[in-house]
């Protein structure tokens, strides 16, 4: 089972970046969505092109130090519609870890 | 070393025979001497070691990425004509990202290096990511940032 939860930006976005911005948008549009029998799946619009391994961290800064970084991976998941921004996400994710 | 010991040992049997004179004391000692000067040649010898394999282990893993990978790559940092930085930007990120991913080697044996190193590339990426995403039609500022990022690549190459 999953649970989707889209995300929204302005509309002159396209690039992501920053601990804190990532953590920020978890705050304000993820947080309250998360469903933790379910796995959720935090999309990123089509608009988004890149995001940077800080915001990446900043998103999962709040679940990784409460259930560690391993079980934050299968609590969340992050999907970009835009082919760049999920080849970046992949390649951060699997570089730093989260 | 053994003959260090072999000494020592017997001009302790001879002085505790009671058979001791003053040359026995000088024996020992330079007999102790020795054993410290060579223990010491043995730890030497072991770091100089460990600094040879770590030499060999950063040409390895480095070399290509500080002779070509990295400055081919920065290279083909440009704006295009809409004022936006051209794609290729990304490729940057890449070369760095696998960089960090193959010197696994040295966060067990430098830790804080593997680590810093780790800090500076997600500095590179984040400034990258946000330059990328602003359109900048000035031709001064797009140099400005352009010499920025390359001052990073460069802290980057300069600290490896």
């Amino acid at each position: 089972m999953e649970n989707l939860i889209q995300l929204r930006f302005d509309k002159a976005t396209t690039n992501l970046a920053g601990n804190r911005y990532g953590n920020q948008v978890f705050e304000s549009q993820i947080q309250k969505k998360l469903d933790y029998t379910k796995l959720n799946i935090v999309v990123f619009p089509e608009a988004i092109e890149d995001i940077a391994s800080s915001f990446i961290e900043g998103i999962y800064k709040f679940i990784g130090e409460k259930y560690g970084k391993t079980k934050a991976l299968e609590i969340m998941c992050l999907q970009a519609e835009n082919f760049d921004a999920q080849e970046k996400i992949k390649e951060s994710i699997e570089t730093f870890g989260v | 070393m053994e003959d260090a010991i072999r000494g020592l040992t017997e001009a302790i049997e001879k002085a505790a025979a009671g058979q001791h004179d003053i040359l026995d004391f000088v024996a020992i000692f330079i007999s102790l001497a020795a054993i410290i000067v060579s223990v010491y040649g043995i730890y030497v010898q072991r770091k100089l070691n460990n600094v040879n394999l770590q030499s060999t282990y950063f040409k390895e893993i480095f070399g290509e990425y500080l002779k070509k990978k990295i400055p081919e790559s920065s290279s083909k940092l440009v704006y295009d004509e809409h004022g936006k930085l051209d794609k290729s930007y990304r490729e940057i990120s890449k070369v760095l990202f696998t960089m960090w991913r193959s010197c696994g080697y040295f966060k067990y044996v430098h830790n804080d290096f593997y680590f810093q190193l780790g800090e500076m590339i997600k500095t590179i990426d984040e400034a990258l990511v946000t330059i990328a995403g602003i359109r900048e039609p000035e031709k001064e500022k797009q140099s400005k940032n352009i010499i920025a990022i390359h001052q990073k690549i460069e802290e980057i190459v300069l600290f490896i």
